[in-house]
């Protein structure tokens, strides 16, 4: 449902020209909309997806809402969060380092921090959110550290010693690590954040400038953040002059913003993977030549330009794009289906039969990636049939289990988050059964290195059995896609969850 | 009076047992309710220590008691994020009730007025018009209506909101933002409503001592007053009683496709989480409701029969 | 009655044979582009034609319609009849009939093809069937009681005929105008669930293109291509429009 006023309309045929688009490149801010010096003042009106029965007003909680998610981040300061070179930028941890076993980590909490209500952040507050995310709320995948392993070395430092070796983990804490103060109430809004909460109601909120905040002043007066149920209505009122800003609005709005001219589509690179998981353990794929003729049977290019119009960028079978070392030396896949029927043929595969794809609604172009996937496949003479099933169908019967299904990670950049959530053998949620002693044997290498030239030669091994070998069919990565008039500025272009960084932001005038 | 309390009893334990029925149901849907809430991320121990803290684990009928006992004392329980599910509906209610009464009223207005013109000229253009279009109007999905109001009003003529914005002070922006959604809602049930009270208005004039009352050379205001509208009135009253579960229930759709802060959204989001507790919550506050209006209804039934046993 | 069927009838024809026109979908055009060569009314959001899919959208639509239309109305004319014929039954159904007022069709809906996964329109027809009977048998019922209450019934009765000899042979030709009334209304009810079910995205059911489908996954895209909506749902509206004219609900129920 897409409405606007009639100005909109008019103005569709006129100014079409103030579209930009950002080039596909990483790192953070920014494109110009109106541009100019950065502006101080002013209330930036942001809209974000949120269901009413996701709400919650616990940054420890289950932030499934991006509307939640977007307020937590303002309101409060995780240690660490998207950015820079490496993936990680400081946030109210301003340093960290590791020790040589690669386990015993300390961070050192930012110079000045402290609540809205004036009183200083120490080390006990964060070893306090910690623990309570992970004991309170069950929420040890977010904090990967067993929580009597976090301690405070004196106010301003904090250790925490992982189980195994963990380069990785400042990476692991981004955004999720909010602290709140310790022994009072936590859902109270009363953070470290670059804004405090002034006003609230069911999940819509009004933030203001916290002038305490030890990081870089920000610009903005204040930041409106409304909650909409669907893309469509966030649509309605972005185009009614009523926010500023729609955050992850997906590609058929981001052309419906540049058909009309009035708005600006920020893209951020390397935002989504939509894979096609195929089953290594056992079944149809298990051959690895019916995997290899799978992925060249994918037109990536036509996938990339249909099923998510455009708005991204093709992709090489590899799980975690973003990183700072992806590799690029990966010869690019591309659809060859003469060798992919001889690969067929070779192994085996039975064209007579029909195969189920099973996919789920659950991102912009998932379905339709589906649907294309298997158009292209019958020019192979793979016969499949694409079920679209429910979220608690999926999650039950499908996410893990089947043969083929599509999957939908919107969460992380890294090629370590993939590792460890779904590519290593002992992974309990491994989505395709694959099980690779040399893989695993590579992520212990990237875990254990300290320096950098020798957790990219593990990376790098990793990344190759993962192209040669897994179970993905990582065709594109889609962008992150938010939606704003040109008066607004300086947007981050961190994939993952870089559209919730909002403190940069300025408005022209 | 008897009667009348057998029917409340009967209505009440047919609520319960609905209840009961929709609890099980939904609670047997594949799907667990906590993985769908931690996201693919949660490894299965952490969904495991989460089912167990919410108290999940525990057999169906303990929590059914549970919730049950809830109820009576007002308090619905916890959603399947720990969200107390009375927070969240509290100001939601409140909007969906304005929404289904204010759009219960303007079925009440139009259908009335409508089957009074129609039935005082059944025949002629303004007959033809109206049955065909009661009869687009009932059938019309409000999905479709509602989109086809926004494709005209909204976007061609930009005369009325297309979608509800509600501001932090937890305020619509403004109350024009009601009129689309009251008229996708609306239309249809009006339409129904009018066929049905043009019917009942028909049947009762062609009783015979209405037909008699006239030839006597009653006023005809007086035909109407006294003798057509309450032999009318039980049929109408049950239909407008009826209505009010198909009005909620088209608030369901018609909530989502406008955005609007209502308990009809969480009905989807509900089944979609499998938050059983929350649905079965949903389901009770709207069988209440109808319940009620079930109530009225009978209470103007057996008005209208008094003395004629 | 048969002259106000033609146009219904020929619509019927039309939607049936449709998808049998040299109109293809085609593919790896540019989602909702304008109407303009080779694509008349323009594409959908996955860059098909919007013709072709409004062609091929209906059958599968007005069939699964037509059937819980079918069923509905037999099984509540079976029952109804019954119902007018034995007290116990009666009572029976309007519990059943109370009980289902309490629950907004959508979410019983909802529940049963939500348990059903992979059922497919086998869930989608029983939960509409399950849904409609009780309401729809207690209106039968209402105009079989009187039918019940004539001489000619009571008198097969008394000569000792079968429950469902009567039923059969007495009950139902004289209840041949409420069945063709309820018909119509049952298939517009069933058009209106189909629709609301695939306006509230639920996967697994009618995923097929259809004129219902078209209309939600459309509206995104209105601004850019009007038609993607507009010519569905006007053929969802053709539809309603001869059903009721065709049918004609001319005895309303209460």
């Amino acid at each position: 449902m897409v409405a606007a006023s009639r100005r909109v309309l008019l103005g569709s045929s006129l100014a079409a020209a103030t579209v930009t688009a950002v080039a596909a490149c990483g790192g953070t801010d920014d494109e110009g909309g109106a541009g100019g010096a950065p502006r101080e003042g002013g209330t930036l009106r942001v809209g974000a997806l949120g269901s009413v029965e996701a709400l919650t007003k616990d940054p420890h909680g289950l932030l499934s809402n991006n509307s939640d998610f977007l307020i937590m981040s303002l309101v409060y300061d995780a240690l660490t969060v998207p950015g820079g070179g490496t993936g990680v930028a400081p946030r109210l941890a301003e340093s960290w380092s590791v020790a040589d076993d690669a386990k015993t980590w300390t961070f050192t909490i930012a110079e000045g921090a402290s609540f809205h209500d004036g009183t200083p952040v120490i080390a006990a507050d964060v070893v306090a959110s910690m623990k309570r995310i992970i004991v309170d709320m069950d929420a040890a995948f977010k904090v990967p550290v067993p929580p009597e392993q976090i301690t405070a070395l004196d106010d301003r430092t904090v250790q925490m010693v992982t189980e195994d070796p963990n380069s990785q983990l400042p990476l692991l804490l981004r955004l999720v690590t909010f602290t709140t103060r310790e022994g009072a109430d936590a859902t109270a809004f009363n953070g470290t954040g670059p804004f405090k909460l002034e006003d609230y109601t069911d999940g819509n909120a009004r933030l203001v400038r916290f002038d305490g905040w030890h990081g870089p002043r920000p610009l903005l007066d204040a930041i409106e953040v409304t909650r909409f149920e669907s893309t469509d209505a966030m649509m309605n009122a972005l185009q009614g002059g009523q926010i500023d800003l729609a955050t992850t609005a997906g590609a058929v709005s981001a052309r419906l913003a540049e058909e009309s001219g009035a708005f600006t589509v920020h893209r951020r690179p390397n935002d989504a993977a939509l894979p096609i998981v195929m089953r290594v353990a056992d079944g149809p794929f298990a051959d690895v030549r019916v995997r290899t003729a799978m992925r060249l049977i994918a037109d990536r290019d036509a996938l990339v330009q249909q099923a998510l119009s455009g708005y991204g960028t093709v992709a090489n079978d590899v799980l975690g794009t973003g990183d700072a070392f992806y590799d690029t030396s990966l010869p690019q896949r591309a659809q060859d289906l003469d060798t992919a029927r001889s690969l067929l043929a070779e192994a085996g595969f039975d064209l007579d039969a029909t195969y189920t794809l099973y996919t789920i609604d659950e991102a912009f172009g998932e379905v339709a990636a589906a649907t294309l996937f298997a158009e292209q496949a019958a020019k192979a003479g793979v016969t499949i049939e694409v079920v679209e099933q429910d979220a608690g169908t999926f999650y039950d019967q499908t996410w893990c289990k089947a043969d083929l299904y599509t999957m939908f990670w919107g969460t992380n950049d890294s090629v370590a988050f993939y590792a460890q959530k779904v590519l290593q053998s002992s992974s309990e949620t491994n989505e395709t059964g694959w099980a690779s002693e040399d893989f695993d044997r590579a992520y212990g290498d990237l875990l254990a290195a300290t320096d950098p030239a020798a957790q990219e030669d593990a990376s790098h091994r990793m990344q190759r059995l993962e192209y040669d070998e897994s179970g993905y069919l990582l065709w594109g990565m889609a962008d992150g896609i938010d939606l704003h008039t040109p008066a607004v500025n300086g947007l981050s272009t961190a994939p993952g969850f870089g559209w919730v960084l909002l403190e940069g932001a300025w408005l022209a005038s | 009076m008897i009667r009348f309390l057998a029917a409340l009893a009967v209505r009440a334990g047919l609520l319960l047992v609905v209840l009961a029925a929709v609890y099980a149901a939904a609670d047997a849907l594949p799907g667990d309710p906590v993985r769908l809430a931690m996201g693919p991320t949660a490894s299965p121990a952490d969904v495991e220590a989460r089912r167990e803290s919410l108290g999940l684990d525990r057999p169906l009928p303990a929590r059914f008691a549970d919730w049950l006992s809830g109820l009576v004392q007002g308090d619905l329980g916890t959603t399947v994020r720990g969200q107390p599910i009375n927070d969240l509906l509290g100001d939601r209610l409140a909007s969906t009730l304005l929404l289904t009464g204010l759009t219960f009223a303007f079925v009440l207005v139009v259908a009335l007025a409508w089957a009074a013109l129609w039935s005082a000229r059944p025949r002629g253009r303004f007959g033809r018009t109206s049955a065909v279009g009661t009869s687009i109007l009932v059938a019309t999905p409000e999905f479709v209506l509602g989109t086809l109001l926004v494709l005209v009003f909204a976007l061609v003529l930009g005369l009325l909101p297309a979608t509800t914005v509600v501001g932090a002070d937890g305020r619509l922006a403004t109350p024009l933002m009601l009129v689309l959604p009251v008229l996708a809602l609306g239309l249809p049930h009006a339409a129904w409503q009018t066929r049905v009270n043009r019917a009942a208005i028909a049947e009762a004039a062609a009783m015979p001592h209405v037909e008699q009352a006239r030839l006597d050379g009653v006023p005809e205001r007086r035909v109407v007053t006294r003798h057509v509208l309450p032999l009318a009135a039980p049929t109408i009253a049950a239909s407008l009683a009826t209505m009010v579960g198909t009005l909620l229930a088209g608030a369901v759709v018609v909530e989502t496709l406008f955005n609007y802060p209502g308990a009809g959204q969480l009905v989807a989001g509900s089944l979609e989480s499998r938050d059983t507790t929350l649905l079965v919550s949903l389901t009770a506050l709207c069988g209440l409701v109808v319940v009620a209006a079930l109530v009225i209804a009978d209470a103007i039934r057996l008005w209208a029969l008094r003395g004629r046993r | 009655m048969k002259r106000r069927l033609v146009p219904l009838a020929a619509w019927v024809a039309l939607v049936a044979l449709a998808p049998l026109l040299p109109i293809t979908a085609g593919e790896g055009a540019m989602p909702f582009a304008d109407p303009g060569a080779g694509h008349p009314l323009g594409t959908d959001a996955l860059g098909r034609d919007v013709l072709a899919g409004a062609f091929e959208g209906g059958l599968l639509l007005l069939t699964v319609a037509a059937a819980i239309a079918l069923i509905v109305t037999t099984l509540s004319a079976l029952l109804g009849s019954l119902a007018a014929l034995h007290r116990r039954a009666g009572r029976a159904i309007d519990a059943a009939a109370d009980a289902f007022i309490l629950v907004p069709p959508v979410i019983g809906v909802l529940l049963v093809v939500l348990a059903w996964p992979g059922g497919g329109l086998p869930a989608l027809l029983a939960a509409t069937v399950l849904f409609g009977v009780p309401y729809c048998a207690k209106v039968m019922r209402s105009a079989a009681s009187a039918v019940a209450a004539t001489g000619y019934v009571e008198a097969a009765r008394a000569s000792g005929e079968s429950t469902a000899r009567v039923i059969a042979v007495e009950m139902l030709p004289n209840l041949a105008p409420t069945l063709v009334t309820q018909l119509g209304l049952r298939f517009t009810e069933g058009l209106y669930v189909v629709s609301a079910v695939a306006f509230l995205r639920l996967p697994g059911v009618l995923d097929e293109g259809n004129w219902a489908v078209m209309v939600r996954d459309n509206a995104p895209g209105m601004l850019l291509n009007p038609w993607a909506v507009a010519a569905p749902a006007a053929c969802l509206l053709i539809t309603v429009i001869l059903v009721h004219t065709g049918l004609g609900a001319r005895r309303e129920e209460p």
